[in-house]
This record gives C-alpha cells, structure tokens and sequence, in this order.
C-alpha cells in the first residue's frame, strides 16, 4: 500500500520537451516537481502514472525575479522555501511570503513548489485514505463513484481546496502561467488564479498536458497591505481546516480598495467582493472589520469532510478574517 | 519488576565472568573484585583481567554470555478496581504544572510550559529518565489536546495515518522541565521504581485545570477540541450569569 508503484522518470530541460512527454499519454504522464502531493497519492492508490516528468531541471521555471513592469515572475518549480526566503517576495508580496510558510512543515516546503502548491489536489477525510479504508465505504464521486460520503444529497465532489498559496496570490491579483502545445504550436495562457478552480473538487480545471510554468505578480500598489491567516490543529504541519488572505489599503483614515479571498472551505476559491465592498469608503475600526468578515464568510459553506467540524471551521474562518482585516489596518503586511 | 529481572540476568552474567577471572587468575572466585572496565584481586597487581578478556574466557568455558533473570511481584495486598491491570512492588507518582494560553474567540489551546516531576525511586540514568520524562508529558500533551482515536459506524478509523492522528511535532511541544525526584525505593533495583510512562497521567489534568484557571470552564472530554471549548464558554460561561 505504501510502495511506491513503478514509473518512468524523465528529466527535460526546455518546456517544450516537457510538453511533447506529457502529450505523448496526456491521461498518464504527469509533471512533478517536489512530488509531495503526487507522490503520497500514488502510494494510496489515489494517483496514476506511467511517466513522471521532473520540471525542476527547466531554467525558465526556476527563475525568481522581478519583473520589467515592476512586478515578479515566479517560476513554477520554485521551492516554497525558496519563494518565502526571497527578500523581494517578503518586502513586496508579504500575504505570499506568509502563506508559503504556512505550507505543511520544513521539510515539506524545501520540497515542495509553488507550481505544485497551485495545482495541489483537493482534499477529503473519505478521499485521502488506504485502498482498503476507502473499500468498505465503495467509491465516492472523486474515485470514479456516484456519490459524495461527505454530504451524501450532494450532486458534486465537496472536496477541500487546501493549497495556502492560491489565496494568497489572488489576494495579489496573480496570474498563472499555463503552457499547452496546439498541434506543433506553444501556446501560454495567462489565467487568473481565481479561475483556476472548478466548482467540482473532483477535477481541475486545467487541460491534460498543460503545464503550470509560473506565476506572474503585479506591481504592488502603494499602500495596499497584504496577509495570510490560517486555521490548523498544529501549526507545524497541517493542511489548512480553513484560510484567509486579505490585501487592505487605507489612505486619510478611509479604506480605498480592499480584497478577502477564503481557501480551505471549498473546492474552489471565494472572492469576498461583498465583503471587499463594504470596506470601501469607511473607516478602519473593529465594527466594520467584524461586520465585513461576517459577510465575507456567509459566502462558505464548510461541510464536514475534514477532520474538524464544518462549524468550528467557518466560526473560527470568520475570526481570523476579522483579525486578519485589523492586522493590515494596524500596518502590518506592507 | 522489569528493572529487577534485569538486575537478576546481570547478577547472573558477573557470576560467569568472575569464575572465568578466578579461573584465569587462579584464585578463589570470592577473591576476584569488579572495577571500571575489568576485575582485579586485592594485593596481587599480576590478576588485573579486562572486561574483554573476561568474556572471552566465559565464552570458552560456557558459550556466550547470555543469562536470564525473572522477578515475580509480590501478591496484591488488596483487591481493588485496577489492581490486577500491573502488580509492581512500588508505583511512582507525579505532579505536574501547565500555563496554557486560551484563545476565547476560537477555543485553541497552547500550552506555554510544562513542569513534570516525577517520583522515579532512584534516577540510575538521570539524563536518559529526564528523556523518558519529557517524552511521556509530550505524549500527555498529545493526548490532550489533539490525538482523536475515533471508529466510524463502517469499523474504519477516522484518522487512519499521522497526518490524521495527530501526535504532537517537536514544534508543537514547549520545553517540558523535568524534575527528577528521589525516593529510593527498597524493592526496586538500586532503589528505582519506573519512568516509563508514568510521567503520561499528569500532564492530562495539569492542561485541563490550567485551561479553567484560564477561562473558568470545565472541558470534561478528551482530546479538549476549539470546538469543545466555545461550547463550553457558551453553556457554562452562561450558567455563571
């Protein structure tokens, strides 16, 4: 159960060559960079593949570095680790500097990329388990069943988007980089990171064979401060119960613009633009930070597929909204 | 009663040893004397034997040195609940001290600082019975505050691996300080009594009662969840009005 099965590993150096291996078997050739969620789901049973393809040997997705339009580039195979430890990520992106490290444990994060982060699989207490626990309750929608274990009248798969990243690079107004081969042709794709996410947890969104070759960032706005907060049980380790980035900017003692975006109570990403909005124009207080987190978490609808009830996780989501929300107004996260 | 089989088997291989030494020396075997490292006989500096040469001759006169001891327990002097579960000539006890820091809004628990004394009988490896004690309050804080072991109505474990079931990273534990009390036991070896996981029970009660000298509420369940003490603070914080 816990061996790894058998596949072919190949190692490309151009993305071109990276395309044209996954596009031999697009069904059974995946990308792998750090290969923490991959692997672990190929153990159980969860994940297939004839052939790995290792894009950590890619030069163009390894780059860190800004951008000409004062933004950053963030390649795909960059390690977590890496990407928090980055001076210019911390000073200017501090909500990705805050989720990056907020991925899993050390260890975890020396391997892991954000490629890898962004395209993490969603998760479930009924999905991520042995071939044989998942036997005696038969399959659900994301192994191929017809019904969800978590929330049994539902009509799709439930499970968690549980990457820290994605929030966070929303929260930035990040866009990904998708790379797909048409016919001969290369083509790139910038997609914004919140349309990355399908409603359904059973699938992603992404075509087969495309390939996540990195993020780009934009300039960031003067003023416009930016965190990540998130709920876990051990703050060494844990996939997030339920997350929150926000990006908050106050001028003359009014907010102008502000952003909440929830992860880890959907398979999917929630834009808070109610919430965002009802910011705007008024002055930064305790009141309106806790009337804005409560509509802002109105919006998700947690069920009880992880290991911590559903309502523990959207009380305690909207608390750290709340005090997410008073952080930046303080002046942390600039 | 572990402690005094093994005290039993090593009596039992410096027995072989000595003869083998009274052997090789000549001499009488209660004549030969135990020092660091090898055996010497008083007044002769010629019968100095290293520990090496000992066993080796032992194991040319018997095959290796391999004895065995037993150690049977006393009877129990009274039938009560829960004396059958581990009939030991002497128990050790502890006391321990948690400072804990209550989130209200959110029901997380963290422990700050954890004090352990234990009353081990006589500390025969202090810095490794500090170990075991630091290891045993970690396995208590575990227990209390995050390790869940729950079967579903299909027999499968809800939290089937580590990731689940949550045992406590060194980055979840704050630094346990050991305190190593001695009270040198008569029927334990060298006066020793245990320090297994005896140093495991306090730390249950000691978080709990730290989380009511917080916040004033009883959480009467274990592991004591976020979700166990809103509720908690919502019943019983009412009850107090």
């Amino acid at each position: 159960m816990m061996v790894l099965p058998q596949a072919r590993l190949c190692r490309p150096e151009k993305v071109r060559e990276a395309l044209l291996l996954l596009a031999e078997n697009p069904a059974a050739h995946r990308p792998v960079a750090g290969g923490t969620d991959l692997l672990p789901a190929m153990k159980l049973g969860l994940a297939t593949a004839a052939q790995l393809v290792d894009v950590t040997g890619i030069p163009a997705l390894n780059e860190l570095n800004a951008a000409g339009d004062g933004g950053f580039f963030v390649g795909a195979a960059v390690r977590l680790a890496d990407l928090a430890a980055h001076p210019g990520i911390a000073l200017r992106y501090p909500a990705l500097c805050e989720a990056a490290l907020a991925v899993g444990s050390p260890q975890l994060r020396q391997m892991g990329s954000v490629g890898g982060n962004l395209c993490l699989t969603t998760r479930c207490r009924f999905y991520n388990q042995s071939p044989l626990w998942r036997e005696s309750r038969g399959p659900c929608f994301k192994t191929g069943g017809d019904r969800c274990h978590a929330v049994p009248r539902s009509r799709r798969c439930l499970a968690v988007l549980s990457a820290d990243t994605p929030p966070a690079l929303s929260a930035l107004g990040a866009q990904v980089h998708v790379t797909c081969l048409e016919g001969e042709q290369e083509t790139e794709t910038l997609v914004p990171v919140d349309d990355l996410y399908g409603e359904d947890g059973r699938v992603s969104r992404l075509p087969l064979g495309a390939l996540v070759t990195g993020v780009s960032l934009p300039a960031p706005n003067p003023g416009y401060r930016t965190g990540y907060a998130k709920y876990r049980l051990r703050n060494s380790i844990d996939f997030p119960l339920a997350g929150v980035a926000a990006g908050l900017r106050v001028v003359d003692g009014a907010v102008t613009s502000a952003r909440i975006i929830l992860g880890g109570v959907a398979p999917h990403l929630i834009v808070a633009e109610e919430a965002a909005a009802s910011l705007e124009g008024r002055e930064p207080s305790a009141a309106t930070f806790a009337e804005a987190a409560s509509i802002a978490v109105a919006l998700a609808h947690p069920v009880g597929n992880l290991q911590v009830p559903a309502q523990q996780r959207q009380h305690v989501l909207e608390v750290l909204t709340r005090r997410l929300l008073a952080r930046l107004a303080a002046g942390d996260g600039a | 009663m572990a402690g005094n089989a093994c005290l039993r088997a090593a009596e039992a291989v410096r027995e072989r040893l000595v003869l083998a030494v009274a052997e090789t020396v000549d001499c009488p075997p209660e004549a030969v004397l135990l020092k660091e490292g090898g055996f010497y006989v008083a007044g002769r500096s010629d019968a100095e034997v290293t520990f090496a040469e000992a066993a080796a001759k032992a194991e040319e006169q018997g095959g290796p040195v391999t004895c065995s001891g037993s150690y049977r327990p006393p009877e129990l002097a009274a039938n009560y609940r829960g004396g059958g579960v581990g009939p030991s000539p002497a128990y050790s006890f502890g006391a321990h001290v948690a400072e804990v820091e209550v989130d209200e809004d959110t029901g997380e628990v963290k422990v700050l600082r954890l004090v352990a004394a234990h009353d081990l009988g006589k500390a025969i490896n202090p810095m490794a019975a500090e170990g075991q004690v630091q290891g045993a309050a970690t396995m208590g804080l575990g227990e209390a505050l995050l390790e869940r072991h729950c079967v579903d109505r299909y027999g499968a474990l809800e939290a089937s691996d580590f990731l689940g079931y949550r045992v406590p990273t060194s980055l979840d534990v704050p630094a346990v300080e050991p305190l190593l009390v001695e009270s040198m036991d008569p029927n334990g070896p060298f006066g020793a009594k245990e320090v297994g996981e005896g140093s495991l029970h306090p730390s249950l009660p000691a978080i709990a009662n730290a989380v009511f000298d917080a916040v004033g509420v009883w959480v009467d369940e274990l592991p004591l969840t976020g979700q166990a003490l809103r509720r908690a603070l919502q019943t019983q914080g009412d009850a107090k009005e």
